[in-house]
């Protein structure tokens, strides 16, 4: 028997009881166990299998219980149930359309949030979400206005819904940024799909798609794992000029005016947000411009004139 | 009324659920071994599972579980980019290593990446063979009707895939 053979059956479970005790004995068999043992770190983590069927005959049968008893009852109960309904519906449509009901309040003053399943999220400067707390666990809907980085636990779908898109995830780590006419998510793990305008577009790690004044664009990056501003940065490539200016105003809490600048011209770069002095040198400096800070007010010109 | 259960197909909760308790298991770890834990396996056995359901006037309780190994190699098959397949490796916490020596830790970690980098270059046949017998116990019998292969495929597999394991783990060694 060769060497071969001999640990085809050992694996097999095929030696007789002294050839298993010999060949335990060697060296070889020494090496393999540390490594079959190794493997073991390596399981698949425990499936629910009562939690999985659960949520799976939560979602499938669901339909099956209702009807029969619709069947059951009395024509009397059925008009009686109309204005259950329609009660039901004014209620939750109340809710829905002011703001101020419960549950759903916008979350805007906190930087870091946790969702009640613990998925993560980080809000920009300026930015807000709100979400249903009650229907969470059946649809994990977040309305954000603004700009935000998620960190997304596996579950069922994950939307984020903001003006101008809506992303869709399983569970995943992304920003969505919505401000006037620019719209862009990046994906740092996982994937992501995005529905922006007529067209839908699936995203893979470190890419990033994006609608600029109408323009639509995807492209990849190599390093990074998460956004600049959780950093304290805020970083663009090839943005409209206006668009870097409104986010100063956002991360310094200042007013903004340009003097027979072009705030179409594209910039790229990164300003950080704790040092207003050097993050206005950080943006105006490459395009050839002037600032001047007056109080809480800042003007930019062209430099030279 | 028809009150005699129809046990031609699967469309009874009963047989459903009892489908579900026996492969959901099975059909998970063959997709957590085969593609990895970023291939959100979990989501792909719930949606083989509702498609059942649906098709469940057409597919017999006996051939069920071969079914849904089907859909849901072709559900990842389709889901994914053949993206690098990525297997975690869990930290045992135990309380028995505190006298083991700052060095021998070390060896020990540059041994499990090492093994990882190579479980992870396996090809996705053989590491989900080798996996599904050496860490959750199946025998090759079993493997053989889970993938639709002979018993004999399924000895070649775990021999070669341990063999390659091997030469990766010792060869890095020196």
């Amino acid at each position: 028997m060769t060497n071969g053979d001999k640990i085809k059956k050992w694996l097999a479970g095929e030696l007789s009881d002294a050839e298993r005790k010999a060949f335990e004995s060697t060296e070889e068999y020494a090496e393999i166990n540390r490594l079959l043992e190794a493997v073991n770190h390596f399981k698949a983590p425990e499936y629910d299998v009562e939690s999985g069927y659960g949520r799976l005959s939560g979602h499938l049968f669901h339909h099956k219980r209702t009807v029969p008893f619709y069947e059951r009852i009395s024509p009397v109960f059925r008009i009686a149930a109309i204005f259950v309904l329609a009660l039901t519906i004014g209620y939750f449509s109340y809710h829905r359309f002011h703001p101020g009901s419960k549950g759903r309040n916008w979350i805007s003053e906190q930087t870091a949030v946790y969702l009640p399943d613990s998925s993560f999220v980080s809000l920009n400067a300026g930015s807000r979400i709100r979400y249903s707390e009650k229907k969470w666990e059946k649809e994990r809907a977040i309305e954000l206005d603004g700009e935000a980085f998620f960190i997304v636990k596996n579950g069922p779908p994950f939307t984020v819904q903001s003006p101008q898109g809506l992303v869709t995830v399983l569970g995943t780590e992304f920003t969505v940024k919505d401000w006037e006419d620019f719209y862009q998510v990046t994906c740092y793990a996982g994937s992501v799909k995005v529905s922006a305008r007529k067209n839908s577009v699936v995203l893979q790690p470190r890419a990033t798609f994006r609608v600029v004044k109408g323009r639509e664009e995807t492209y990849r990056f190599s390093e990074l794992s998460e956004p600049g501003w959780l950093r304290g940065e805020s970083s663009f490539r090839s943005v409209p000029l206006n668009l870097v200016i409104n986010e100063l105003k956002r991360q310094y809490k200042v007013s903004v005016e340009t003097r027979g600048v072009d705030v179409n011209q594209l910039f790229t770069g990164s300003f950080a947000h704790d040092n207003l002095e050097i993050a206005l040198q950080a943006v105006t400096l490459p395009l050839h411009l002037n600032y001047d800070i007056r109080g809480n007010k800042i003007v930019i010109t062209v430099e030279g004139k | 009324m028809n009150k005699e259960p129809d046990i031609e197909n699967v469309c009874s909760e009963k047989v459903f659920s009892e489908l579900y308790k026996s492969v959901s298991k099975d059909l998970y770890n063959f997709l957590y071994y085969k593609y990895g834990e970023d291939s959100d396996p979990q989501d792909i056995v719930q949606s083989a599972f509702e498609k059942l359901w649906k098709n469940c006037k057409n597919v017999l309780p006996g051939k069920a579980r071969s079914f849904l190994f089907t859909v849901a190699n072709n559900e990842m098959l389709n889901a994914i980019s053949r993206k690098k397949t990525v297997l975690n490796y869990r930290l045992e916490k135990t309380g028995d290593h505190t006298n083991e020596t700052p060095e021998f830790l070390l060896e020990e970690k540059e041994y499990h990446d090492r093994l990882q980098r190579a479980l992870e270059a396996l090809s996705e046949d053989q590491r989900v063979t080798f996996m599904l017998n050496r860490v959750e116990g199946k025998t090759h019998q079993e493997i053989a009707d889970m993938l639709g292969i002979s018993r004999k495929a399924v000895e070649k597999r775990i021999y070669t895939a341990l063999n390659i394991l091997r030469q990766k783990v010792e060869l890095t060694k020196i």
